[in-house]
């Protein structure tokens, strides 16, 4: 008899443990099928697609804009500097409008759920991506504040040359012998940068002359000026000015310093070595080497 | 129409090429067919002939102007400062000059059509315009000898600009020149000419324009004296207007919708607003609109279609230069060339046979036997703008 009743209980028992057992399998089950529920609705197929087509949409819209644009400054070569710059601003509009309207027609996110995540995400980007965002942050405050812009003259920590394309994380710069350097946006702003035409098409170029110390001053201007105002690649509309330096380091001479304006950022060097050309001949048919 | 659907295809296969940034270069084999050259008689063609005129009456939309001449010589009498008169090609600073010589007593012409680049061809020039017979060995001699002479004169020296070449000591004639208008400006009462651009270059490069402090700018001439100007040109003549080359979709349907007569009117309107357009004020550039407008003579008709100009071509920049050293000195030879552009011989020429066929220069055959080069006054305008938009120049066209 207390056997049979030790049977029962423990048949009891099993079949509650295992009616439990049953009842979480299926609340697991539930779960898992809510959960993917929910995650289908979230990420379902079509808004993938959509995802997708509206990225593809943008590049391509942004690439139509390039186009108008590149055609914009080879028709209005005067202004091109100013197209340019508002070519990188557009194209980060554009990306961030869409991305915006993408998240609020496809998520609908409630505004606790947005700053929960944007709480949370600012938190493990800010561990993870810090030096991604310091150029990210870099490169928007180079579009909104426009220390310099595509087209100008830069130099950053010694590497000089013209901008060629502000993106969100880099700049890159074309220099004199036809190198691309790309500079983290991040660096740019935490440096000093020069720059030489800020906008303007034109630019001052400073061309050096070594000339012997006891040179006719007088003589030696007039060449050097003449020589810069018959240049094809000068600026008429600024001025010209020439200095002279002495140097007594290790052998005594002249510097002779030409400030003057090259009509287009684009032929300075070309500029310098035609005004160095031209007055080296000059200097040398009037004997001011031989002095 | 086969031309315009490949040239659409090749462009839209570059736009899309261009999109996934490949580049994309085909060279295309079209050419393009040429019209044939509009032969029209000599007789009909000898009424555009361009040439100043020689009396005020002639003269017409420059009151102002005269006006202004009058002005200045009557402070010179008091100030004594020389006057400059800017003017473009074509605008009529000649014309202006001639028929501004009943203002003055003893007007007397430096004409300098031709360059001056040294010392001896001023002197003549100087000789001549003062009656002088003596032999000077410099413009200080004639200064001196001007100075010691009871009388005073009124010189016209047009065309400054071709006292000077750019290059190294190429200022300095026109630099002594200067000098000499300062030293004689209380006998003589100088007016020197110069055309836009050089004065442009030359004021900003040498403070030319700051030696006058009296400076007359002509202004474009008004629409109505231009229209005048062609029907004068045609009297004789019926004219018939012919439609343009490019036609809108709303005046081609106004067109239709017209009766013979009203359909003449229409044409004669968009003739002149093409004509305005193309001459921008300037009578010789109207002129030679309606000479390349006529396209038949018959009898005492005459058909006119509105002259249309090619877009130029693209130009390199050394030929881009090349066409401002035009501007700056109005005519030059290739030696200046070279010697201005510090460019090969060779390289100068090539450029000039390039732009002779596309007809944006012309050539100057001097009697002994100097050959020139200068902008052709129906590409003026386009050319201006060139310069203005690709090398960056801050002048006024």
């Amino acid at each position: 008899m207390r056997k049979i009743s030790l049977l029962f209980v423990s048949v009891c028992f099993i079949s509650s443990a295992f009616a439990q057992d049953m009842e979480a399998v299926s609340d697991v089950k539930n779960n898992v099928s809510e959960t993917l529920t929910i995650a289908t609705e979230i990420v379902s197929f079509t808004k993938v697609l959509t995802i997708v087509v509206v990225l593809i949409l943008v590049w391509g819209f942004n690439k139509l804009l390039n186009w108008f644009f590149s055609n914009l400054v080879k028709n209005f070569n005067r202004y091109r500097l100013k197209i340019l710059r508002i070519q990188p601003m557009v194209n980060v509009l554009i990306w961030i409008l869409a991305i915006y309207t993408l998240i609020l027609t496809l998520f609908k996110p409630s505004a606790e759920t947005v700053y929960a995540l944007m709480g949370s995400s600012a938190l493990a980007l800010g561990f993870a991506m810090q030096d991604i965002l310091k150029n990210v942050f870099g490169g928007l405050l180079i579009i909104i504040d426009r220390p310099f812009q595509i087209g100008d003259k830069i130099d950053v920590s010694g590497k000089y040359g013209e901008v060629v394309k502000i993106g969100i994380r880099s700049t890159i710069i074309n220099t004199a012998d036809d190198n691309l350097i790309t500079v983290p946006n991040g660096s740019i702003i935490s440096t000093g940068i020069s720059n030489a035409n800020s906008g303007a098409l034109d630019c001052m170029v400073v061309i050096k002359l070594w000339l012997p110390i006891n040179i006719d001053v007088e003589k030696v201007r007039k060449i050097a000026h003449e020589a810069t105002i018959t240049s094809r690649y000068l600026n008429y509309d600024r001025p010209v000015s020439i200095l002279f330096f002495d140097h007594f380091d290790n052998q005594s001479a002249t510097r002779l310093e030409i400030q003057a304006y090259v009509l287009d950022t684009r032929y300075e060097r070309t500029f310098e070595g035609d005004v160095t050309e031209t007055a080296k001949k000059a200097f040398s048919l009037s004997g001011i080497y031989t002095n | 129409m086969k031309f315009k659907r490949a040239e659409l295809l090749h462009r839209a296969k570059v736009f899309l090429y261009s999109l996934i940034d490949i580049e994309y270069e085909e060279k295309t084999m079209l050419i393009e067919e040429v019209e044939e050259e509009i032969l029209l008689p000599d007789g009909y063609l000898e009424r555009f002939s361009i040439h100043p005129l020689e009396s005020a009456a002639q003269l017409k939309g420059r009151e102002e102007a005269l006006i202004n001449l009058q002005t200045a010589y009557d402070n010179w009498k008091i100030t004594h400062t020389p006057l400059l008169v800017v003017g473009d090609i074509g605008e009529g600073t000649s014309s202006l000059m001639y028929s501004s010589a009943s203002i003055y007593e003893n007007l007397k012409f430096v004409d300098s059509n031709t360059a001056i680049h040294s010392e001896e061809k001023l002197v003549s020039l100087l000789k001549k315009a003062f009656d002088l017979d003596q032999t000077y060995p410099n413009v200080n001699a004639i200064k001196d000898d001007l100075l010691t002479k009871d009388q005073n004169y009124v010189v016209v020296f047009e065309n400054i600009e071709r006292m000077f070449l750019r290059e190294i000591n190429g200022f300095r004639l026109i630099e002594e020149f200067l000098l000499f208008v300062h030293r004689t400006k209380l006998q003589v009462y100088w007016i020197v000419t110069i055309n836009k651009y050089s004065n442009y270059y030359l004021s900003n490069v040498k403070l030319f324009s700051s030696n006058f402090s009296s400076t007359i700018r002509l202004a474009p001439l008004a629409n109505e004296l231009l229209r005048k100007e062609i029907i004068e040109r045609n009297e004789g003549f019926k004219l018939v207007y012919l439609k343009p080359r490019k036609l809108t979709k709303k005046f081609n349907k106004q067109l239709k919708k017209a009766e013979k007569e009203e359909r003449q009117e229409l044409l004669q309107a968009e003739f002149e607003r093409l004509l305005y357009l193309y001459a921008k004020g300037n009578i010789s550039r109207a002129i030679s609109f309606a000479k390349l407008s006529a396209i038949r003579v018959k009898d005492d008709v005459i058909y006119l279609k509105p002259y249309q100009q090619k877009p130029i071509a693209h130009l390199t920049l050394n030929e881009l230069f090349l066409i401002e050293a035009l501007f700056q000195h109005s005519r030059l030879t290739i030696l200046e060339f070279n010697r201005i552009l510090r460019n090969t011989k060779r390289e100068t020429r090539l450029a000039i046979e390039k732009l002779l066929e596309q007809n944006l220069i012309n050539i100057y055959r001097e009697d002994f036997g100097r050959v020139e080069y200068g902008i052709n006054l129906v590409y003026l305008v386009p050319l201006k703008q060139m310069i203005r938009e690709r090398l960056n120049r801050k002048f006024m066209i």
